[in-house]
């Protein structure tokens, strides 16, 4: 019989289930034969370093995705076998979300007008939920595009009909270009995996001769797909420990079921139940409980059964969003002041916008307080050496029609790639830009104005790109030889380690992208690159990953928060009147609801059903973060949204009546 | 807090439930009678498990009504934000559409357009659209206009035909006809009708905004009504939270707005709408419809609860406002005209009431008629400028026809040195002072080496009044900025600017000035949003400042979004071009808190913007029937000169035509029609600017406009002195 160690948030489940794993190893098993499945890439590190033991194999820890992938890649052949399409190629290239994004696009395009008599999105926005909401959540959840089509299409008004039937056959297309190309999405490797591989005859005997142990840690974030092979997998093994949240499932719009998990696997298991939680106090935990009841209560009039006074230690009001963040900082500052470890103290927001970013950061420096930001979200084409690496491209490749409104890429380019002072960039850079091409320093007149010393620079500059026109380059080509034989010399040590990896990023990213058109058989991938990059769907990595043991405070989230574990003495909730905190999964195309394995096809989905799913998202959220706070809240809101509209309701309706002295009682 | 009802208020205040009209008159104390009904009724638990929800029209109206319930419910022991809502009408709309709007097909991430950048893409369109229809477009000009005239014609009709695009598509959501619909409607009309063009625009415009997953204000209400009408779950958990509505300035409501309060009334819920039919004076160019609020008065279901008793203006007011209510009904040449005020009269309050009509020393009405526009405008500056001198602890209104009016008598004011604040109309220079500055910077910091670029930027950052005046601006005007900012021969910053302007190396303001741009230029290369809150950062902004920094830093983000290859150049050059969206922000930032004129400043403003306000003194300038047409052969701006006398008003005959396709009765002579609504329209206008004044009035028109244009006073103002003439000689006799 499975075993599962459930408790709440904090309660140590992780702790427990590694205990288990060593406790296998120590009493004689290999940790190849000890299969460990976890949520994702940070989670199965933690597993990877193997600590705790003197000597050992290969750890066999990964994320379900990167188990398929892994899988699909060892057995080639037999797939190959039951998919001809796929002869042609000797191993699978996994194609990246962004990659994916843009391909759909290209067909969402084809079929814009149908789509904008509908709804009203981007183009970019609707390839995105195709591409990744829809074709992933269906597959996590065993469905094929026509199932998914039919599913979502009873569920909504008839005129979106129409366009499910179009979004089927987009996606049909798309994964029989896919195939051909012997390029895999996460959508079509699970397909592959659950469909093809599991099912054939000898795979589930070969799995039992590698693995005889299993170990699945955050089963309550696993997807349909997933759960089907644990089934599977589970009946071959000697032994089974899954480790279960009980107040988890946070990633319920990427198909995750917690639900179902809980049906198929702890529902008739040995449940060893780990009480309370080590990351927050009995009353906090309570806290949590009572506020997600009141998010869910039908008559928030009723008064509640207990106040939690000691919980928040203050609650910060404004008129304006500026004021609110600048009285944040402050708050926070007078932390640090008390002794507080930067490190133990969390904002967190819906949403992090810039103002509030930017102005925190800004007024954390002036008080000597680091920040990070774990929901850094950044284009590539905004980081100033990769907009470097375009514009020379446009300048050697006319016809890729890199867009150039002003002269402004053209002296950002000048100013970091010769290192110029920001105003001689600009001189120099307009005249670039009038004449498309780097002009002869001494006929345009520039030379003394430049300087001497960076006409040198200039010389090399102009002459290295006047010889790389001589070829057609592909981008990732050109990229490495910027980095190499451009800034490498001009720029040197002055090119910090942030730009760098930049730049790096650039370079893999179009390989990457070079690789994939390459199996479609394309070769316009060279500018093909660089409009992807310039519609600004390639996300830039930060240098530096997020690390808890920093002492800086954090920015995030919830669910970045939450999905990295995190836990602090202070935690800071911001726009508590915002209705970022009832987030709604359910986007104008996609919704992993109507998509998961327990809704009946042919239902509708109604309001109220909407509702409850946006309680249920806050009240889960809201208590994860209270079980991750070891001391108390702060709690923020602001009067006026960022728009200029008036902003009341949120997660304040429902704070208030625990919090508030002589509120008004039934 | 505590206050003495006088009956009328009393009756109305008596309510509890069901439908409710309170037309009420001008200065009746309306918002002080909902907010103690508000009170009331929470107090009592009658909204209870819901809230009332108070709709009203302006940020300012939602500060006024909170304060006013808090005051009331702190004066009962409540607490002062509890068992109420109070929203603008968009806000409100919004908030519905948040709840579900994947139901819609709208991603959650949806941006209303702004009225500049709705503008430029109707613009766009229009233009387009005209390209490849010019034939026919041009075909309903006159066909006798030749030479420079033909131009301006040209010129002008492709202005109104954007206007008149503009205001189709919106009748056409309005009536909730989707872009296919509307094509489909009007594919059988003549290749001339207005009404059919603009179904071909409205598909390119929807598919625009689609594209940017972007809404204008009336896809917004639109989507409100489709996601009451359609979810019954959703209207009844509405229902279920406001189970009171309260609707402010009824008059100026729209159909589609009423339908949203009357869904989430119920026909059995309780709606509470006030408003002044007298007061409608939003109809010719919004959707407002006047008769709306008058026919819900009259349904037999609602019980219509007046207030007809007023203390702001003096019984002299009050006899001249309601003398040009008995004369329209009455008397008005126009016989369609007779219905634009309604049979209502002021009355003034009781005697002891406490606090009473104002009652000023004598007769202080008057009214003037000057030989020309400029003496016009010159004397009542000048009064106006008097007034504040004699009575700086009074307030002081000047109430215009149009804001370029209102600007031409700004000036003269400003240059009487008196202070002087311009409602509705651009936004206040000095409410607009943060964005240009940042601008300025941001231009500088685009474009570095263009030295104009520069003393821009540090005019702004200085706040000198006429940077070209400053010491440094000979120099700076041809520097290199290069070489003031970056030396390469090894001198400080700045020295080459010193050497030449001795006198402005003790310039602190200066010094600060320039380091701050030289510190910002390396930081340029960030992305343009981030740039603009690392600069509120070192400009120490806070408040308001930093609030409209942050606003401009969206905008940013969202240009960046849609353009991602956008340099700081692209996003400064457009971010210009929003400059009116962000006045418009930064107002309703800085009316937040609610506006209440002061003493000591002249107030000029529109009538239409004069709305709601009142002032001890007040000046209803330019009463000519070229301003304020009387008569059917006055001239109307919605009727233009270079179309023939079938076409002449393009809109009206297009609404007539919307009607007939519709099946609803196009009714007769639309052009006709349309020209005496708005002669009705601005006789209420005219009773709205009447009323605004508590103690002192004065009347004024020219007989000479600005282009020597002999006019004629309008005929209600001649109406109006005949009273006012006849009590002046009465009190002297």
């Amino acid at each position: 019989m499975p075993t599962v160690i459930s408790g709440a948030t904090g309660a140590g489940k992780t702790t427990a289930l590694m205990q288990r794993y060593y406790q296998l190893v120590r009493g004689g098993a290999r940790t190849d034969q000890v299969l460990v499945l976890t949520a994702g890439a940070a989670q199965t590190s933690l597993w990877r370093r193997g600590q705790k033991l003197e000597a050992h194999g290969p750890i066999e820890a990964h994320s379900f995705f990167g188990f398929v992938q892994r899988e699909l890649n060892l057995f080639w052949a037999p797939v190959q076998e039951a998919v001809p399409a796929l002869s042609t190629w000797v191993k699978p290239e996994f194609l990246n979300v962004e990659i994916a994004h843009h391909l759909m696009r290209g067909l969402v395009e084809s079929s814009e007008q149908e789509f904008h008599n509908v709804i009203k999105a981007s183009p970019q926005r609707v390839a995105i939920q195709i591409a990744s909401n829809l074709s992933t959540v269906s597959a996590a959840a065993g469905l094929t595009p026509a199932e998914m089509a039919r599913r979502l299409a009873l569920a909504d008004r008839q005129e979106k009909g129409r366009l499910y039937d179009l979004i089927h056959g987009m996606l049909e297309v798309y994964r029989e270009q896919c195939l051909l190309a012997g390029i895999l999405d996460y959508g079509l490797s699970l397909h592959l995996f659950t469909r093809v591989l599991l099912e054939h005859p000898h795979y589930l005997a070969h799995l039992r001769g590698r693995y005889q142990y299993l170990l699945v840690d955050d089963l309550d974030e696993t997807v349909a797909a997933e759960q089907d092979f644990l089934a599977a997998l589970a009946m071959q093994m000697d032994q089974v420990i899954y480790a279960f949240g009980t107040d988890g499932g946070h990633a319920g719009f990427m198909g995750a079921d917690k639900a179902s998990a809980y049906q198929r696997f702890v529902v008739g298991a040995d449940v060893q139940e780990l009480p309370g939680s080590y990351t927050c106090t009995p009353e906090a935990f309570a806290f949590g409980e009572a506020l997600a009841g009141r998010i869910g209560s039908a008559d928030r009039r009723q008064a509640p059964r207990q106040k939690f006074r000691d919980i928040v230690e203050e609650q910060i009001s404004a008129d304006l969003r500026g004021e609110m963040i600048t009285q944040v900082v402050e708050k926070v500052a007078a932390l640090v002041d008390r002794g507080v470890p930067a490190g133990e103290i969390a904002v967190i927001t819906p949403h992090v916008d810039k103002a509030l970013e930017v102005t925190a950061r800004q007024l954390l420096t002036a008080h000597h307080i680091k920040m990070q930001n774990v929901s850094l979200s950044r284009r590539l084409v905004d980081e100033p050496y990769a907009r470097a690496i375009i514009t020379l491209a446009g300048l050697v490749h006319p016809h890729w029609k890199i867009p150039r409104d002003s002269a402004g890429s053209f002296s950002n380019a000048m100013q970091l790639l010769l290192k110029l002072d920001p105003v001689r960039a600009s001189l120099l850079g307009d005249a670039v830009w009038r004449l498309g091409d780097l002009p002869d320093l001494d006929e345009a007149g520039l030379r003394r104005r430049i300087g001497f010393e960076r006409s040198e620079a200039y010389e090399y500059l102009r002459n290295w790109l006047h010889d790389a026109r001589r070829k057609e380059w592909g981008t990732d080509e050109f990229a490495q030889a910027v980095v190499a034989e451009v800034m490498a010399p001009l720029v040197g040590a002055d090119l910090k380690p942030a730009q760098l990896h930049a730049c790096q990023q650039l370079l893999i990213s179009a390989h990457r992208f070079r690789q994939a058109m390459e199996r479609f058989g394309d070769d316009a991938y060279g500018h093909e690159y660089i409009k992807m990059l310039t519609e600004g769907t390639v996300a830039a990595e930060p240098l530096e990953a997020y690390d808890p043991a920093k002492d800086a405070v954090t920015l995030a989230t919830p669910f970045a928060y939450l999905s990295g574990r995190l836990t602090s003495q202070y935690q800071i909730w911001v726009d508590i009147t915002s209705d970022g905190w009832y987030p709604s999964d359910v986007k104008e195309l996609a919704n992993p609801h109507v998509l998961s394995r327990r809704w009946e096809e042919g239902n509708r989905w109604t309001d109220s059903l909407n509702k409850k799913s946006r309680q249920a998202n806050a009240a889960r959220t809201v208590k994860a973060l209270v079980r991750r706070c070891r001391g108390r809240l702060i709690l923020a809101e602001c009067g006026m949204n960022a728009w200029g509209m008036e902003q009341e309701g949120g997660l304040a309706e429902a704070l208030g009546d625990l919090i508030r002295e002589g509120a008004k009682q039934a | 807090m505590s206050i003495i009802l006088r009956p009328d208020q009393q009756r109305v205040v008596e309510y509890r439930k069901g439908y409710m009209a309170v037309p009420a008159v001008p200065g009746a104390g309306k918002t002080t009678v909902l907010a103690y009904l508000a009170a009331d009724l929470i107090a009592e638990g009658a909204p209870d498990p819901g809230r009332i929800l108070i709709v009203t029209y302006t940020n300012s109206a939602v500060a006024n009504f909170r304060s006013r319930i808090g005051d009331f419910l702190d004066a009962r022991g409540y607490p002062r934000h509890q068992g109420y809502e109070v929203r603008t009408i968009h806000s409100l709309a919004m908030n519905i559409v948040r709840e579900r709007p994947d139901a819609l097909g709208w991603a959650d991430t949806f941006t209303i357009l702004d009225e500049a950048r709705l503008n430029a893409i109707l613009e766009r369109l229009t233009l387009r659209w005209i390209g490849r229809n010019r034939a026919v477009w041009e075909s309903l000009i006159k066909p006798g206009l030749k030479g420079p005239i033909r131009t301006r014609a040209e010129e002008q009709w492709e202005g109104r035909t954007k206007d008149l695009f503009r205001t189709l598509i919106q009748s056409f959501k309005s009536r909730r006809i989707s872009p296919e619909t509307a094509l489909g409607l009007t594919r059988h009309l003549a290749e001339e009708s207005a009404l059919r063009w603009a179904a071909d625009i409205y598909v390119e415009y929807q598919r625009e905004l689609a594209l940017e997953g972007a809404v204008d204000f009336g896809d917004l209400m639109l989507g409100a009504a489709q996601l009451l009408a359609m979810d019954n779950d959703l209207l009844g958990r509405l229902q279920e939270r406001w189970t009171y509505i309260f609707e402010d300035e009824a008059q100026d409501s729209y159909r589609l707005q009423e339908q949203v309060l009357k869904l989430l009334a119920g026909p059995d819920g309780n709606l509470v709408r006030v408003g002044d039919a007298n007061q409608a004076i939003m109809g010719t160019f919004t959707s407002a419809e006047p008769d709306l609020f008058r026919r819900f008065c009259r349904e037999a279901s609602v019980d219509t609860r007046p207030l007809t008793m007023a203390g702001r203006s003096s019984p002299d007011i009050i006899e001249l406002a309601n003398g040009l209510v008995s004369w329209t009904r009455e008397h008005h040449p126009e016989a369609r005209c007779r219905t634009a005020l309604e049979d209502q009269s002021i009355e003034p309050v009781p005697p002891d009431a406490p606090f009473g009509n104002p009652q000023p020393a004598g007769y202080t009405i008057f009214a003037k008629t000057f030989e020309t526009y400029d003496k016009e405008l010159n004397e009542v500056a000048r009064m106006a400028a008097r007034s504040i001198s004699r009575n700086p602890e009074k307030t002081v209104g000047v109430l215009m026809p149009t804001n370029a009016m209102a600007g031409t008598i700004v000036e003269l004011l400003e240059q009487q040195g008196v202070k002087v604040r311009q409602l509705g109309g651009p936004t206040a220079p000095e409410r607009q002072q943060t964005t240009l500055d940042m601008l300025s910077v941001m231009d500088f910091l685009a474009v570095p080496h263009e030295p104009a670029r520069l003393l821009k930027a540090l005019g702004n950052l200085m706040h000198l009044p006429t940077v070209a005046d400053a010491p440094f601006a000979a120099f700076l005007a041809q520097c290199r900025p290069e070489e003031l900012f970056f030396p390469l021969d090894g001198s400080k910053p700045f020295e080459t600017l010193f050497g030449a302007c001795p006198e402005c190396r003790g310039d602190i303001a200066l010094h600060d000035a320039l380091e701050k741009l030289r510190t910002w230029l390396p930081q340029a290369i960030i992305p343009a949003d981030e740039l603009v809150i690392l600069l509120a950062g070192d400009m120490e902004l806070k408040g308001e400042e930093l609030t409209i920094v942050h606003h401009l830093s969206l905008r940013a983000r969202r240009l960046l979004q849609e353009n991602p290859a956008f340099g700081l150049p692209d996003a400064t050059a457009s971010l210009a071009g929003e400059l009116q969206a962000m006045g418009r922000f930064s107002d309703s930032v800085y009316d937040r808190k609610g506006f209440k004129p002061l003493p000591g400043v002249v107030y000029v403003a529109t009538c239409h913007s004069a709305k709601g306000l009142e002032w001890d003194t007040v000046y209803v300038t330019a009463l000519t029937r070229a301003e304020y047409p009387s008569m059917a052969g006055d001239k109307v701006r919605s009727e233009h000169w270079f179309l023939p006398d079938d076409v002449v008003n393009p809109e009206a005959l297009a609404q007539a035509e919307l009607a007939e396709v519709l099946g609803e009765d196009p009714g007769t002579d639309p052009v006709s029609r349309a020209k005496f609504e708005l002669i009705s329209e601005r006789l209420r206008l005219l009773y709205v600017a009447v009323t605004r004044a508590k103690e002192n009035l004065v009347l004024s028109c020219h007989l000479e406009d600005r282009w020597r244009k002999p006019g004629h006073p309008t005929l209600a103002y001649t109406q109006m002195k005949g009273i006012i003439d006849h009590r002046q000689r009465a009190g002297r006799a």
